[in-house]
């Protein structure tokens, strides 16, 4: 008998070993996320206009405070806030992490279960996700950036090694910020809803991420909570490189601290993930 | 007098439905605490490095910062709540149940749901607006209070109007979510004296989305540097988007077919 030689069809592809796997794995989230996002154009559109207008608020108003008192506010021009708010703009897309109501949501319905049985820690497809939504949002994002920018007067001129550690820094910050807020998200294993808890955690982030104000420009005491809380390493640190503000010592102190901040995460989220799973009674899903 | 006791009955129903939910309470309590504190947050942090934000002093955009806060607490409390009611009901045809009431659908589309507890919004953005008023006192006369109230009145008509019409777009578009999120965020913008923002926003302020209106041409009235232009131009935009917006809202009606459900 001749004819084709019959390929087994249900005979499940060799899985790759060790780094290969990984990359495959991030790969597949990667473009099934990519399918999605595409969907949702429209979405994405209005969702950065949403992004762009709360920076443009305070930035007008900072800059008609800097005018009003002949030029600038503590050593901060006109021109210095719009650089300042445009980088930190990039720097919250850059890390933008998947929101704690998501998790929770999945606690709550019992959605986690699925995720749970399968031979990989959900924090994958999350982590893989956002690095998706990210890239394809910084590709609409910079040029209206740059197009903002010149309307505003913008000017960047950071000296070139702070402009390098910009790379890196904000590499960190969005793991930083993915673990933290995954670790966050851990509460609603106890409390099922994050509400309350939530946000407060924004309203920190506003006061204490630089976000309503560039953080030298806020009372001391705020200053001081800025320095010890994670906010500041997640949003204020990035952008002040931009701004080419820092000395190299203190720019590396600081990516020390935010390294640190990191690192300090992923154990918070590592002992709050393993208490909270164990309290996960949720079925279904 | 028929409509008025059908608006309370409505708004009676609306607030029995709410209550059965009293840990909402709680947290809109946090919500509206944290969303003030923010505000005022940004105030004291501002005003620690100037006197006046463009001729606003901090007195007045506090007044600024009651308005948004009361304005924000009745678009919560019941426009954006009915109209996403409605724009539900129009995709799963549900509008058929309002059509065949024998009272003016407009009016009864426009109070049927109400989300109770963002009434704390309201109160709080009193609460300011007095605090605003006992420090503003010298400079307001009863003319500027009547002024206000007057604008106040027109400014959340406008807002009304304006989500009738996004929410009848309905009638021939099928989603239009969107549209609302952005109106939202660019709701954030009315915190701040209109004048500030650069041309293209200040015009998307009044004329796209009608959030200066609403929120601070009232406060002009009430600090007295409204000038007869604006107070004409509110009162024309008025009339002409209550006309405009019931003149839609019968067009889509007529698109409406029903999904029979």
């Amino acid at each position: 008998m001749g004819g084709q030689p019959v390929t087994p069809i249900d005979e499940p592809r060799p899985l790759p070993g060790g780094l290969a796997r990984w990359i495959d794995t991030y790969r597949a989230y990667s473009v099934a996320e990519m399918a999605i996002t595409a969907q949702y154009r429209m979405n994405t559109v209005m969702w950065l206009i949403g992004l762009l207008i709360e920076p443009i608020i305070y930035l007008v108003v900072w800059t008609t405070i800097a005018r009003a008192q002949g030029g600038s506010v503590q050593g901060y021009t006109a021109s210095d806030f719009a650089t300042y708010y445009l980088a930190l703009l990039v720097v919250r897309q850059a890390t933008i992490a998947p929101s704690p109501y998501r998790q929770a949501n999945r606690i709550k319905r019992g959605e986690m279960s699925a995720l749970l049985l399968r031979p990989i820690h959900p924090l994958h497809s999350d982590l893989a996700d956002g690095y998706v939504q990210k890239l394809s949002s910084l590709f609409v994002l910079i040029p209206l950036v740059v197009g903002v920018g010149l309307a505003f007067g913008a000017q960047i001129h950071p000296p070139l090694w702070s402009a390098l550690m910009f790379v890196p820094a904000v590499f960190v910050a969005g793991l930083l910020r993915f673990f933290f807020q995954y670790a966050v998200s851990c509460i609603a294993f106890w409390t099922d809803k994050l509400d309350g808890i939530w946000q407060g955690y924004v309203t920190m982030q506003t006061f204490l991420g630089g976000i309503l104000a560039p953080l030298p420009l806020l009372p001391l005491p705020l200053r001081i909570m800025a320095t010890i809380l994670p906010f500041r390493w997640i949003f204020s640190f990035p952008t002040e490189l931009v701004l080419g503000r820092l000395t190299v010592q203190t720019a590396l102190a600081e990516f020390a601290v935010q390294i640190a901040w990191t690192l300090l995460s992923i154990l918070l989220l590592h002992l709050l993930w393993r208490a909270g799973i164990k309290r996960y009674s949720a079925v279904g899903g | 007098m028929r409509q008025l006791r059908l608006i309370t009955l409505y708004l009676r129903l609306g607030i029995l439905n709410e209550v059965q939910y009293r840990v909402n309470f709680f947290s809109q309590i946090i919500q509206s605490a944290l969303g003030l504190f923010v505000a005022l947050g940004a105030l004291s942090v501002i005003f620690a490095h100037t006197t006046t934000l463009n001729g606003w002093s901090s007195a007045e955009i506090l007044a600024l910062v009651g308005v948004y806060f009361l304005i924000a607490g009745l678009i919560n409390l019941i426009i954006q709540p009915s109209m996403n009611r409605l724009m539900e009901d129009i995709q799963n045809g549900l509008l058929d149940y309002v059509l065949t009431k024998p009272e003016d659908a407009q009016l009864m589309i426009s109070v049927r749901e109400i989300q109770m507890w963002k009434i704390i919004d309201v109160g709080m953005g009193i609460a300011v607006l007095v605090a605003a008023l006992v420090q503003l006192h010298e400079q307001i006369g009863w003319l500027q209070g009547g002024a206000f109230i007057l604008i106040l009145t027109c400014g959340g008509l406008m807002i009304y109007c304006f989500w009738l019409m996004l929410a009848s777009t309905s009638f021939w578009f099928v989603r239009n979510d969107d549209v609302l999120m952005v109106f939202n965020s660019l709701y954030q913008a009315g915190r701040w004296p209109v004048e500030v923002y650069p041309g293209w926003l200040q015009f998307t302020l009044r004329f796209i989305f009608p959030v200066a209106f609403a929120v601070t041409v009232p406060v002009q009235a009430l600090t007295g540097r409204l000038t007869w232009p604006t107070f004409t131009l509110t009162l024309g935009m008025t009339v002409v988007l209550l006309i405009v917006s019931r003149f839609v809202w019968g067009r889509g009606l007529r698109a409406y077919s029903g999904a029979s459900a």
